[in-house]
């Protein structure tokens, strides 16, 4: 597996897999904090809409940009 | 002793004239309680506090906002409220708003409006902007005028009176509101009401009970309705706008609560929804006193006494298409001993048939079971069957085979995903509960329309798809109040229900990572993207494009924020290769901006803002070797004479403060660190040199400026960190773009990627963390 991008945002990293595109967000001990999601690239993330809940927006392999709760 | 009353007499003169002074600077606003201008009588009001954040709110959050803003009505307010905030010249920057709809003596409704503001005098300049123009020299006048405020709506009659905007589209009513405004409020209902309303709502509703139910009849069936299903009284919601739903919670206040349930305790409804098959699109679940009461006033004493068992208990009903043009109602209730249910559902037993049998389950034919039918939903039920706890009671024995069949296959209600996930969203324990998905159950809504609302549901279809629970709950009752919770969702039924907020079809493929940024208005993110056409586009909380513009080129970097007027507004600033916008929230560059680049732009820009006051400066390199310092208005800043370098700037300038002084770190093409003060002038006569092709990425302050450190790349990818007193470390190799700077809780830290490894560490080489990175393969 090789990381494609990565960038530290809200206490996680955001690793791409660049062989079956998913998006991984890992904290600095490398332990995964969701579930992998199908992406094309990296994801804005943060509290879209304040309720206390992260919130992933990022390109998904339908080619649609798509906002998505992040699944502790 | 004179001089100590010289002394309070000047203390006095000031103070008075003090509060003069600041009296005078204070804007006018209404004296009047706008709210003492509502009819008593009304049967709905809605209350803006602000009519902008609201709208502001409403178009850019809520998904619901496209699916209203489908309809013929939607359109018109989409107008009305698009001309009505349009205009913050007429002062409509805080313009409180309160509507309210009527039932006249002949069934029909009227609606008025009660408009406030901070600046009353704008009140007419509102009017006038709302209604094309019409009549504000009358209304200022104190004039009746009449307004076309839009061609979906019925028109408007108004009057300014004591420094409120009365509105409304029954000049009768117009004449009622002019007498009660400025009264003291009489309707003890709604006053108590009012006072139960929080702070900080987008929106309040306010319904009164008695005078709304009739109203219904408007679009729902008569025998559907029924009668009032409670006692009168006021509900007084505060409504919360968000992407996936709205949201209104507050209480209900019964004009007399002495029959309310006592001592009720709210339950969870997940153990009936394993009973119901997943076909049902509308659930109601009551509270122990329904069945209670069915059975005592319509069960014969021969039957009363063998379903005593079920009139302490809560039940669910629920009701859904089973197959085209058959609609199916069941009713669930717990069984606690479920060999004395079973001997008691075998005695109901029509006489002379016997039980059917279907996958091992008896299914009784119990006619006597009749008497827990409601007729304003089904006159029949008298198939029964017990499945595991639970007694399943339906009025068709196709239905009661369904019930079998879900039961058995996993195709329970709480086994649906759809349903599961809307209920969970925003359900509660509750006293009772009422559900619709009103997106699947639009056909069964529609038997209970009024044929002219059918009509109209028919062909708004495509809407309907799109909308997912509508949620009623009684949550509990206190001290004659009975908290209450309504919500609609967005949920298409096309799409799955998941952990999806949105998804937005993109025309061209994405440049650079989507990017969160804050909405001043209301403190939710936005999302800003860049496609490869290099259009910018800024999509909504909720998911809808809300402007697109063209830039001329990639951006170099992505946008940042700032607040260009200092009044908490946020505009976005974007630096391509050729020029500096700023753009404000609406896709309109700030004055002063694009601003062109004389040579194209070597990296990144900055923003530096050295006192903390808003008075920033944006720093450019250009590949001409220029630093270009601009202020918040775009233009150059004065004093600031850089010296020219001979090679392009190949970093974003990097603000350091050490003891006071302002440091401004970048590097040249060459490898060499520059260090500028704020008007341009060398702090170091030469800044240390890197390798050539190094670029410098992070800076972390030391003690001083020589153990202040230099995080750079050089050419071959190896992270180093050099002092600017001259030591270098070597730090590791990261592939290229895959390293940065965050901060933790002990200060700043360095990562980067490598392989498949994540690595941290401090600035000072400290091994923080050394992680290998492993995903699923």
């Amino acid at each position: 597996m090789r990381p494609l991008r990565s960038g530290n945002e809200e206490g996680g990293w955001q690793v791409i897999a660049e062989e079956a595109p998913s998006l991984h967000l890992v904290d600095a001990q490398g332990s995964e904090l969701m579930s992998p999601l199908k992406a094309m690239g990296l994801a804005a993330i943060g509290d879209l809409d304040r309720d206390g809940e992260l919130d992933l927006v990022t390109v998904t392999p339908d080619g649609r940009l798509t906002a998505r709760r992040v699944a502790r | 002793m004179r001089r100590v009353l010289l002394l309070l007499l000047l203390l006095a003169l000031t103070a008075i004239g003090t509060w003069q002074l600041f009296r005078q600077m204070r804007p006018a606003e209404s004296s009047t309680d706008p709210w003492s201008a509502i009819p008593s009588d009304a049967a709905l009001i809605i209350a803006l506090p602000d009519v902008r954040s609201f709208w502001e709110q409403w178009t850019r959050t809520a998904q619901l906002a496209t699916v209203f803003g489908g309809t013929a009505t939607g359109q018109a307010f989409d107008r009305v409220f698009s001309r009505l905030v349009g205009n913050e010249a007429d002062g409509s920057a805080h313009v409180p708003l309160i509507l309210a709809v009527v039932r006249r003596d002949d069934g029909s409704a009227a609606s008025c409006a009660v408009l406030s503001s901070m600046t009353p005098d704008a009140l007419a300049g509102i009017a006038a902007h709302v209604g094309a123009g019409l009549g504000r020299a009358a209304l200022e006048r104190g004039e009746r005028i009449r307004l076309q405020v839009d061609t979906g709506l019925p028109d408007l009659h108004g009057t300014l009176h004591k420094d409120l905007l009365l509105l409304s589209s029954d000049p009768a009513l117009l004449e009622d509101m002019v007498r009660k405004t400025g009264m003291a409020a009489t309707n003890n209902g709604l006053t108590q009401a009012r006072r139960t309303l929080g702070l900080g709502a987008d929106a309040y509703v306010m319904v009164h009970l008695a005078e709304a139910w009739p109203g219904l009849e408007q679009w729902v069936d008569p025998n559907a309705l029924g009668e009032l299903p409670c006692s009168d009284g006021w509900a007084a919601l505060d409504v919360r706008i968000r992407p996936e739903a709205l949201l209104m919670s507050g209480v209900f206040l019964a004009a007399d609560s002495t029959g309310a349930a006592k001592n009720a305790s709210p339950f969870t409804q997940e153990d009936m929804l394993r009973a119901l098959p997943a076909e049902v699109t509308v659930l109601d679940l009551h509270g122990p006193e329904f069945l209670a009461r069915r059975i005592v006033d319509h069960a014969p004493d021969s039957v009363r006494s063998l379903l005593s068992e079920w009139s302490g208990m809560a039940s669910a009903t629920g009701s859904g298409y089973i197959a085209e043009d058959s609609l199916a109602h069941w009713l669930v209730v717990a069984a606690i001993d479920t060999a004395s249910t079973a001997r008691v559902l075998a005695s109901l037993q029509a006489t002379g048939t016997s039980a059917l049998k279907h996958r091992g389950y008896p299914i009784h034919h119990a006619p006597a079971l009749r008497v827990l039918a409601d007729s304003t939903w089904t006159p029949a039920l008298e198939w029964v069957v017990l499945l595991g706890d639970h007694v399943v009671i339906a009025d068709l024995s196709s239905a009661a085979v369904r019930a079998v069949d879900a039961y058995l296959d996993g195709g329970t209600l709480a086994q649906d995903l759809r349903t599961s996930e809307l209920l969970q969203r925003n359900a509660s324990p509750a006293l009772r509960t009422i559900w619709c998905d009103l997106g699947r159950g639009q056909v069964q809504l529609a038997r209970s329309a009024t044929s002219s609302a059918a009509a109209t549901m028919a062909t708004q279809a495509d809407l309907w798809n799109e909308l997912g629970g509508l949620l009623f709950q009684v949550r509990r009752r206190e001290k004659g109040m009975s908290y209450i919770h309504l919500s609609v969702q967005h949920a298409p039924i096309s799409q799955p229900v998941d952990r999806t907020r949105w998804s937005l079809p993109l025309t061209a493929p994405l440049i650079g990572v989507p990017q969160m940024v804050r909405n001043h208005a209301n403190g939710m993110s936005e999302i800003l993207v860049q496609d490869s056409t290099t259009r910018l586009l800024l999509i909504s909380t909720g998911g809808h494009v809300l402007w697109e513009k063209k830039l001329e080129g990639p951006m170099c970097a992505p946008a940042l924020q700032v607040d260009r007027f200092r009044n908490g507004k946020l505009q976005l600033l974007i630096g391509t290769r050729q020029n500096i916008h700023l753009i404000d929230r609406n896709g309109a560059d700030v004055a002063g901006f694009p601003v062109r680049l004389a040579a194209e732009a070597s990296a990144p820009l900055s923003v530096v803002d050295y006192e903390k006051d808003g008075h920033y400066r944006i720093l450019v390199p250009l590949e001409d070797g220029r630093l270009l310092n601009l202020g918040p208005d775009g233009k150059p800043v004065e004093g600031w004479t850089p010296e020219k370098l001979a090679v392009p700037i190949n970093s974003p300038v990097q603000h350091l403060r050490i003891k006071g002084k302002d440091h401004l770190l970048f590097s040249d093409a060459n490898g060499r660190i520059h260090v500028l003060d704020r008007r341009g002038a060398k702090r170091m006569a030469k800044g240390p040199e890197l390798s050539k092709g190094s670029k410098l990425i992070a800076v972390v302050g030391g003690n001083d400026l020589a153990t202040s450190q230099l995080i750079h790349i050089n050419a071959d990818g190896e992270l180093r960190s050099t002092t600017l007193g001259g030591t270098t470390l070597k730090i590791g190799r990261a592939e290229q773009e895959r390293f940065g700077t965050y901060s933790s809780g002990t200060g700043s830290r360095l990562w980067r990627l490598d392989g498949d490894s994540l690595w941290t560490r401090d600035p000072r080489d400290r091994v923080a963390s050394a992680s290998r990175y492993r995903g699923p393969a």
